[in-house]
Protein backbone atom coordinates (compact mmCIF):
# COMPACT_ATOMS: atom_id res chain seq x y z
CA UNK A 1 0.00 0.00 0.00
CA UNK A 2 1.61 3.25 -1.05
CA UNK A 3 1.51 6.16 1.31
CA UNK A 4 -0.44 9.29 0.47
CA UNK A 5 1.82 10.80 -2.11
CA UNK A 6 2.66 14.41 -2.54
CA UNK A 7 1.01 14.25 -5.93
CA UNK A 8 -2.25 12.89 -4.51
CA UNK A 9 -2.31 15.47 -1.77
CA UNK A 10 -1.64 18.30 -4.19
CA UNK A 11 -4.24 17.09 -6.64
CA UNK A 12 -6.89 17.09 -3.98
CA UNK A 13 -5.82 20.48 -2.71
CA UNK A 14 -5.92 22.06 -6.13
CA UNK A 15 -9.35 20.60 -6.70
CA UNK A 16 -10.63 22.52 -3.73
CA UNK A 17 -8.78 25.67 -4.68
CA UNK A 18 -10.72 25.73 -7.92
CA UNK A 19 -14.04 25.10 -6.19
CA UNK A 20 -14.52 28.48 -4.60
CA UNK A 21 -18.26 28.04 -4.54
CA UNK A 22 -17.94 25.35 -1.90
CA UNK A 23 -16.66 27.90 0.54
CA UNK A 24 -19.82 29.92 0.27
CA UNK A 25 -21.97 26.85 0.74
CA UNK A 26 -20.08 25.89 3.86
CA UNK A 27 -20.36 29.32 5.39
CA UNK A 28 -24.03 29.61 4.65
CA UNK A 29 -24.90 26.22 6.10
CA UNK A 30 -22.74 26.47 9.20
CA UNK A 31 -24.52 26.88 12.46
CA UNK A 32 -24.12 30.34 13.84
CA UNK A 33 -22.08 30.99 16.95
CA UNK A 34 -22.94 33.71 19.40
CA UNK A 35 -21.66 37.12 18.36
CA UNK A 36 -18.08 37.73 19.39
CA UNK A 37 -18.62 39.35 22.72
CA UNK A 38 -14.92 39.24 23.50
CA UNK A 39 -14.09 41.28 20.42
CA UNK A 40 -15.54 44.14 22.42
CA UNK A 41 -13.71 46.89 20.60
CA UNK A 42 -14.84 45.56 17.26
CA UNK A 43 -17.68 46.71 15.14
CA UNK A 44 -20.83 44.63 15.15
CA UNK A 45 -21.13 42.33 12.18
CA UNK A 46 -24.30 40.89 10.75
CA UNK A 47 -26.33 38.72 13.06
CA UNK A 48 -24.32 35.88 14.55
CA UNK A 49 -21.05 37.05 13.02
CA UNK A 50 -18.07 38.30 15.01
CA UNK A 51 -17.06 41.90 14.38
CA UNK A 52 -13.67 43.31 13.47
CA UNK A 53 -10.78 43.75 15.90
CA UNK A 54 -7.41 45.49 15.79
CA UNK A 55 -5.12 45.41 18.82
CA UNK A 56 -1.58 44.85 20.00
CA UNK A 57 -1.40 41.65 22.05
CA UNK A 58 1.88 40.65 23.70
CA UNK A 59 3.71 42.92 21.29
CA UNK A 60 2.10 41.54 18.15
CA UNK A 61 -0.45 43.39 16.07
CA UNK A 62 -3.51 41.24 15.50
CA UNK A 63 -6.35 42.21 13.22
CA UNK A 64 -9.55 40.47 12.22
CA UNK A 65 -12.23 41.29 9.69
CA UNK A 66 -15.30 39.48 8.42
CA UNK A 67 -14.54 38.06 5.00
CA UNK A 68 -17.23 40.12 3.25
CA UNK A 69 -14.73 42.93 3.04
CA UNK A 70 -12.16 40.77 1.29
CA UNK A 71 -14.21 37.97 -0.16
CA UNK A 72 -13.20 37.81 -3.79
CA UNK A 73 -9.54 38.79 -3.59
CA UNK A 74 -9.04 36.55 -0.63
CA UNK A 75 -10.67 33.48 -2.12
CA UNK A 76 -8.47 33.73 -5.18
CA UNK A 77 -5.29 34.39 -3.32
CA UNK A 78 -5.51 31.78 -0.60
CA UNK A 79 -7.33 28.74 -1.90
CA UNK A 80 -10.44 29.56 0.05
CA UNK A 81 -8.73 29.53 3.42
CA UNK A 82 -10.21 31.56 6.22
CA UNK A 83 -13.70 31.26 4.83
CA UNK A 84 -15.98 33.67 6.65
CA UNK A 85 -13.32 35.58 8.49
CA UNK A 86 -9.76 36.86 7.99
CA UNK A 87 -7.11 37.17 10.72
CA UNK A 88 -3.68 38.81 10.40
CA UNK A 89 -0.75 38.61 12.83
CA UNK A 90 1.77 41.35 12.08
CA UNK A 91 0.25 41.52 8.62
CA UNK A 92 0.59 37.80 7.90
CA UNK A 93 -2.47 35.69 7.46
CA UNK A 94 -3.44 33.20 10.13
CA UNK A 95 -5.92 30.75 8.56
CA UNK A 96 -8.95 30.39 10.82
CA UNK A 97 -11.98 28.20 10.41
CA UNK A 98 -15.37 27.80 12.00
CA UNK A 99 -16.57 24.47 13.36
CA UNK A 100 -20.33 24.72 13.31
CA UNK A 101 -21.72 25.40 16.77
CA UNK A 102 -18.55 24.64 18.65
CA UNK A 103 -16.56 27.69 17.66
CA UNK A 104 -13.37 28.61 15.86
CA UNK A 105 -9.88 27.20 15.48
CA UNK A 106 -6.75 28.16 13.52
CA UNK A 107 -3.93 26.25 11.88
CA UNK A 108 -1.77 27.02 14.93
CA UNK A 109 -4.35 25.78 17.46
CA UNK A 110 -6.25 23.17 15.54
CA UNK A 111 -7.45 20.98 18.40
CA UNK A 112 -9.03 23.74 20.48
CA UNK A 113 -12.21 25.70 19.98
CA UNK A 114 -12.48 29.43 20.53
CA UNK A 115 -15.62 31.47 20.97
CA UNK A 116 -14.29 34.17 18.65
CA UNK A 117 -11.57 34.71 16.03
CA UNK A 118 -9.99 37.21 18.46
CA UNK A 119 -9.41 34.43 20.98
CA UNK A 120 -7.95 32.26 18.22
CA UNK A 121 -5.58 35.09 17.24
CA UNK A 122 -4.45 35.76 20.81
CA UNK A 123 -3.81 32.07 21.47
CA UNK A 124 -1.80 31.79 18.26
CA UNK A 125 0.40 34.66 19.47
CA UNK A 126 0.98 32.79 22.75
CA UNK A 127 1.81 29.61 20.83
CA UNK A 128 4.19 31.21 18.35
CA UNK A 129 6.42 32.88 20.97
CA UNK A 130 7.77 35.27 18.36
CA UNK A 131 7.68 32.98 15.32
CA UNK A 132 5.63 34.18 12.37
CA UNK A 133 2.85 32.47 10.49
CA UNK A 134 3.73 31.59 6.91
CA UNK A 135 1.29 31.68 4.01
CA UNK A 136 -0.49 28.44 3.38
CA UNK A 137 -0.10 27.55 -0.26
CA UNK A 138 -1.12 24.01 -1.17
CA UNK A 139 0.63 24.31 -4.52
CA UNK A 140 3.99 25.28 -3.00
CA UNK B 1 3.34 -10.16 11.88
CA UNK B 2 3.23 -6.62 13.13
CA UNK B 3 2.61 -6.31 16.84
CA UNK B 4 2.03 -2.88 18.34
CA UNK B 5 3.21 -2.65 21.95
CA UNK B 6 2.73 -0.26 24.83
CA UNK B 7 5.61 2.22 24.63
CA UNK B 8 6.20 1.81 28.37
CA UNK B 9 7.17 -1.82 27.90
CA UNK B 10 9.64 -1.33 25.03
CA UNK B 11 13.21 -2.45 25.57
CA UNK B 12 16.07 -0.03 24.96
CA UNK B 13 16.94 -1.74 21.63
CA UNK B 14 13.27 -1.55 20.56
CA UNK B 15 13.18 2.19 21.30
CA UNK B 16 16.37 2.72 19.36
CA UNK B 17 15.08 0.72 16.38
CA UNK B 18 11.88 2.76 16.28
CA UNK B 19 13.70 6.08 16.56
CA UNK B 20 16.25 5.11 13.92
CA UNK B 21 13.54 4.06 11.48
CA UNK B 22 11.66 7.33 12.01
CA UNK B 23 14.84 9.34 11.44
CA UNK B 24 15.56 7.42 8.24
CA UNK B 25 12.04 7.90 6.88
CA UNK B 26 12.55 11.59 7.63
CA UNK B 27 15.97 11.69 5.94
CA UNK B 28 14.67 10.24 2.68
CA UNK B 29 11.84 12.79 2.54
CA UNK B 30 8.95 10.39 3.01
CA UNK B 31 8.10 11.57 6.53
CA UNK B 32 7.26 15.06 5.34
CA UNK B 33 4.79 13.66 2.80
CA UNK B 34 2.76 12.40 5.74
CA UNK B 35 2.86 15.80 7.43
CA UNK B 36 1.76 17.40 4.17
CA UNK B 37 -1.07 14.91 3.75
CA UNK B 38 -2.36 15.68 7.26
CA UNK B 39 -2.22 19.43 6.72
CA UNK B 40 -3.91 19.11 3.35
CA UNK B 41 -6.67 16.91 4.75
CA UNK B 42 -7.38 19.40 7.53
CA UNK B 43 -7.48 22.24 5.04
CA UNK B 44 -9.83 20.49 2.65
CA UNK B 45 -12.09 19.30 5.45
CA UNK B 46 -12.40 22.83 6.78
CA UNK B 47 -13.02 24.38 3.39
CA UNK B 48 -15.51 21.89 2.00
CA UNK B 49 -17.40 21.05 5.18
CA UNK B 50 -17.04 17.35 4.31
CA UNK B 51 -15.15 16.14 7.36
CA UNK B 52 -13.04 13.17 6.32
CA UNK B 53 -9.97 13.09 8.56
CA UNK B 54 -11.41 14.80 11.63
CA UNK B 55 -14.68 15.89 13.26
CA UNK B 56 -16.73 13.11 11.70
CA UNK B 57 -17.19 9.33 11.88
CA UNK B 58 -14.29 8.62 9.49
CA UNK B 59 -11.84 10.16 12.00
CA UNK B 60 -11.05 6.64 13.23
CA UNK B 61 -10.75 4.67 9.94
CA UNK B 62 -8.91 7.58 8.26
CA UNK B 63 -6.25 7.64 10.96
CA UNK B 64 -6.10 3.82 11.05
CA UNK B 65 -5.14 3.86 7.35
CA UNK B 66 -2.78 6.81 7.85
CA UNK B 67 -0.90 4.88 10.57
CA UNK B 68 -0.80 1.66 8.54
CA UNK B 69 0.83 3.53 5.66
CA UNK B 70 3.36 5.15 7.99
CA UNK B 71 4.10 1.86 9.72
CA UNK B 72 4.74 0.25 6.33
CA UNK B 73 7.31 2.96 5.57
CA UNK B 74 9.04 2.27 8.89
CA UNK B 75 9.08 -1.46 8.16
CA UNK B 76 10.72 -0.89 4.79
CA UNK B 77 13.61 0.51 6.80
CA UNK B 78 13.49 -2.08 9.60
CA UNK B 79 10.98 -4.98 9.44
CA UNK B 80 11.19 -5.45 13.20
CA UNK B 81 9.64 -2.04 13.90
CA UNK B 82 5.99 -1.26 14.66
CA UNK B 83 4.27 1.84 16.02
CA UNK B 84 4.14 1.74 19.83
CA UNK B 85 1.11 3.17 21.57
CA UNK B 86 1.08 5.73 24.36
CA UNK B 87 -1.57 5.07 27.00
CA UNK B 88 -1.84 8.66 28.18
CA UNK B 89 -4.22 7.66 30.97
CA UNK B 90 -1.36 5.72 32.62
CA UNK B 91 1.86 7.46 31.52
CA UNK B 92 0.46 10.86 32.24
CA UNK B 93 3.29 13.00 33.57
CA UNK B 94 6.15 14.95 32.02
CA UNK B 95 8.44 12.53 33.90
CA UNK B 96 7.29 9.53 31.86
CA UNK B 97 10.02 7.51 30.16
CA UNK B 98 8.31 8.42 26.90
CA UNK B 99 9.92 11.87 27.18
CA UNK B 100 13.42 10.66 28.08
CA UNK B 101 16.41 11.53 25.87
CA UNK B 102 16.67 7.92 24.63
CA UNK B 103 13.19 8.06 23.17
CA UNK B 104 11.20 11.16 22.19
CA UNK B 105 13.04 13.80 24.19
CA UNK B 106 11.38 16.14 26.64
CA UNK B 107 9.52 19.41 26.80
CA UNK B 108 10.65 22.61 25.09
CA UNK B 109 12.72 25.40 26.62
CA UNK B 110 10.81 28.46 27.88
CA UNK B 111 12.26 30.88 25.33
CA UNK B 112 10.64 29.41 22.23
CA UNK B 113 9.30 25.96 23.21
CA UNK B 114 12.18 24.35 21.34
CA UNK B 115 12.85 20.71 22.23
CA UNK B 116 16.51 20.58 23.29
CA UNK B 117 17.20 16.91 23.99
CA UNK B 118 16.58 13.53 22.42
CA UNK B 119 16.87 12.38 18.81
CA UNK B 120 14.42 14.98 17.50
CA UNK B 121 16.13 18.08 18.89
CA UNK B 122 16.91 20.45 16.04
CA UNK B 123 20.49 20.79 17.21
CA UNK B 124 21.03 17.10 16.43
CA UNK B 125 20.73 17.96 12.75
CA UNK B 126 18.25 15.23 11.89
CA UNK B 127 14.92 16.88 12.56
CA UNK B 128 14.11 20.06 10.68
CA UNK B 129 10.48 21.08 10.33
CA UNK B 130 9.90 21.48 6.59
CA UNK B 131 6.13 21.25 6.19
CA UNK B 132 4.65 23.85 8.49
CA UNK B 133 2.26 26.71 9.00
CA UNK B 134 4.76 28.98 10.77
CA UNK B 135 8.45 29.83 10.77
CA UNK B 136 9.60 27.41 13.48
CA UNK B 137 12.23 25.07 11.95
CA UNK B 138 12.64 23.21 15.28
CA UNK B 139 10.29 20.78 16.98
CA UNK B 140 8.28 22.64 19.64
CA UNK B 141 6.56 21.34 22.78
CA UNK B 142 5.36 22.70 26.07
CA UNK B 143 4.11 19.70 28.01
CA UNK B 144 1.24 20.33 30.44
CA UNK B 145 1.31 24.08 29.78
CA UNK B 146 -2.04 24.80 28.19
CA UNK B 147 -3.94 22.12 30.04
CA UNK B 148 -2.33 20.64 33.18
CA UNK B 149 -3.62 17.09 33.04
CA UNK B 150 -4.22 14.38 30.47
CA UNK B 151 -7.62 12.70 30.18
CA UNK B 152 -8.26 10.33 33.10
CA UNK B 153 -9.05 6.66 32.64
CA UNK B 154 -12.61 7.33 33.82
CA UNK B 155 -13.19 9.49 30.73
CA UNK B 156 -11.94 6.71 28.49
CA UNK B 157 -14.10 4.14 30.27
CA UNK B 158 -17.16 6.36 29.92
CA UNK B 159 -16.55 6.61 26.17
CA UNK B 160 -15.93 2.88 25.86
CA UNK B 161 -19.24 2.19 27.61
CA UNK B 162 -21.23 3.94 24.88
CA UNK B 163 -22.93 1.29 22.73
CA UNK B 164 -23.30 3.48 19.61
CA UNK B 165 -20.39 4.26 17.31
CA UNK B 166 -21.67 7.63 16.10
CA UNK B 167 -24.99 9.32 15.47
CA UNK B 168 -26.56 12.16 13.46
CA UNK B 169 -25.46 14.77 12.59
CA UNK B 170 -22.13 12.87 12.53
CA UNK B 171 -20.10 15.95 13.47
CA UNK B 172 -18.72 17.80 16.47
CA UNK B 173 -20.81 16.94 19.47
CA UNK B 174 -22.65 13.97 18.00
CA UNK B 175 -23.71 11.44 20.62
CA UNK B 176 -21.65 8.26 20.66
CA UNK B 177 -18.25 6.69 21.05
CA UNK B 178 -16.42 8.36 18.14
CA UNK B 179 -17.22 11.92 19.12
CA UNK B 180 -16.53 11.26 22.81
CA UNK B 181 -13.15 9.73 21.99
CA UNK B 182 -12.17 12.42 19.51
CA UNK B 183 -13.08 15.04 22.06
CA UNK B 184 -14.98 17.25 19.68
CA UNK B 185 -17.95 17.27 22.03
CA UNK B 186 -16.22 19.26 24.73
CA UNK B 187 -13.60 21.89 25.30
CA UNK B 188 -10.19 20.19 25.24
CA UNK B 189 -11.30 16.67 26.03
CA UNK B 190 -9.96 13.23 25.16
CA UNK B 191 -8.01 12.96 21.84
CA UNK B 192 -8.07 16.72 21.30
CA UNK B 193 -6.91 17.35 24.87
CA UNK B 194 -3.84 15.17 24.36
CA UNK B 195 -2.79 17.25 21.36
CA UNK B 196 -3.27 20.38 23.47
CA UNK B 197 -1.41 18.98 26.50
CA UNK B 198 1.70 18.36 24.36
CA UNK B 199 1.34 21.81 22.74
CA UNK B 200 3.87 23.09 20.18
CA UNK B 201 3.56 21.31 16.87
CA UNK B 202 1.13 18.75 18.28
CA UNK B 203 -1.45 21.54 18.59
CA UNK B 204 -1.19 22.62 14.94
CA UNK B 205 -2.53 21.26 11.67
CA UNK B 206 0.99 19.87 11.07
CA UNK B 207 0.89 17.79 14.26
CA UNK B 208 2.63 14.74 12.69
CA UNK B 209 5.84 16.80 12.83
CA UNK B 210 6.06 15.52 16.41
CA UNK B 211 6.71 11.75 16.40
CA UNK B 212 4.47 11.41 19.46
CA UNK B 213 1.60 11.92 17.01
CA UNK B 214 1.91 8.27 15.93
CA UNK B 215 2.02 6.92 19.49
CA UNK B 216 -0.99 9.02 20.47
CA UNK B 217 -3.04 7.90 17.49
CA UNK B 218 -2.00 4.27 17.95
CA UNK B 219 -3.62 4.40 21.40
CA UNK B 220 -6.73 6.08 20.00
CA UNK B 221 -6.82 3.30 17.39
CA UNK B 222 -6.44 0.64 20.07
CA UNK B 223 -9.37 2.15 21.95
CA UNK B 224 -11.50 1.72 18.84
CA UNK B 225 -10.55 -1.97 18.79
CA UNK B 226 -11.22 -2.22 22.54
CA UNK B 227 -14.62 -0.58 22.06
CA UNK B 228 -15.61 -3.11 19.43
CA UNK B 229 -14.58 -6.00 21.65
CA UNK B 230 -16.83 -4.57 24.40
CA UNK B 231 -19.79 -4.15 22.02
CA UNK B 232 -19.58 -7.06 19.59
CA UNK B 233 -23.15 -6.58 18.40
CA UNK B 234 -22.87 -2.82 17.78
CA UNK B 235 -22.25 -1.59 14.24
CA UNK B 236 -18.50 -1.07 14.07
CA UNK B 237 -19.06 2.02 11.98
CA UNK B 238 -21.93 4.37 11.20
CA UNK B 239 -23.52 5.73 9.03
CA UNK B 240 -24.13 2.77 6.77
CA UNK B 241 -25.09 4.74 3.67
CA UNK B 242 -26.83 7.62 1.95
CA UNK B 243 -25.58 10.41 4.20
CA UNK B 244 -24.77 13.73 2.51
CA UNK B 245 -21.37 15.30 3.31
CA UNK B 246 -20.35 12.35 5.51
CA UNK B 247 -18.17 9.34 4.72
CA UNK B 248 -20.53 6.35 4.81
CA UNK B 249 -19.36 2.81 5.49
CA UNK B 250 -18.59 2.03 1.85
CA UNK B 251 -17.54 5.50 0.64
CA UNK B 252 -13.90 5.96 -0.33
CA UNK B 253 -11.82 8.12 1.97
CA UNK B 254 -9.54 10.57 0.15
CA UNK B 255 -6.65 10.74 -0.52
CA UNK B 256 -6.76 6.98 -1.00
CA UNK B 257 -8.56 5.77 -4.10
CA UNK B 258 -9.76 2.41 -2.72
CA UNK B 259 -9.92 2.75 1.06
CA UNK B 260 -13.34 2.70 2.72
CA UNK B 261 -14.25 2.58 6.41
CA UNK B 262 -15.44 -0.97 5.74
CA UNK B 263 -11.94 -1.95 4.61
CA UNK B 264 -10.49 -0.61 7.87
CA UNK B 265 -12.85 -2.27 10.36
CA UNK B 266 -10.64 -5.29 10.98
CA UNK B 267 -7.13 -4.25 11.94
CA UNK B 268 -5.83 -7.78 12.46
CA UNK B 269 -4.71 -8.35 8.85
CA UNK B 270 -2.37 -5.39 9.36
CA UNK B 271 -1.26 -5.63 13.00
CA UNK B 272 -2.33 -6.80 16.42
CA UNK B 273 -2.01 -5.17 19.84
CA UNK B 274 0.09 -6.70 22.58
CU1 LIG C 1 -4.90 13.56 16.53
Amino acid sequence: MPGPTRRQALGAAIGVAAGGALVGVTSASADTVPAGTRSGAGTAGRTGEPGSFDEVFKGRRIRGTPAEAHASAHAHGHAGHGAGYRVLIDGRELPVMRHGKSGWSSTINHYERFATPLEAARTAVISLKGAVVVPFDPTA
Amino acid sequence: MTVRKNQASLTAPEKKAFVDAVLEVKRIGVYDEFVLAHRTRFSIDMNTGVYVGHFGPSFLPWHRKFLIDFENELRKIDPSVSIPYWDWTADNTVGSSLWAPDFLGGTGRPLDDQVMDGPFAHSGGKWTINVSVDSRAFLARNLAYRVPTLPPRSDVDAALAMPTYDSPPFRDGSAGFRSALEGSAGYMSMHNRVHTWVWGHMETSVSPNDPVFWLHHAFVDKLWADWHALHPTSAEYLPAGGTADVIDLNDTMPPWPNTTPQSMLDHTPFYTYA
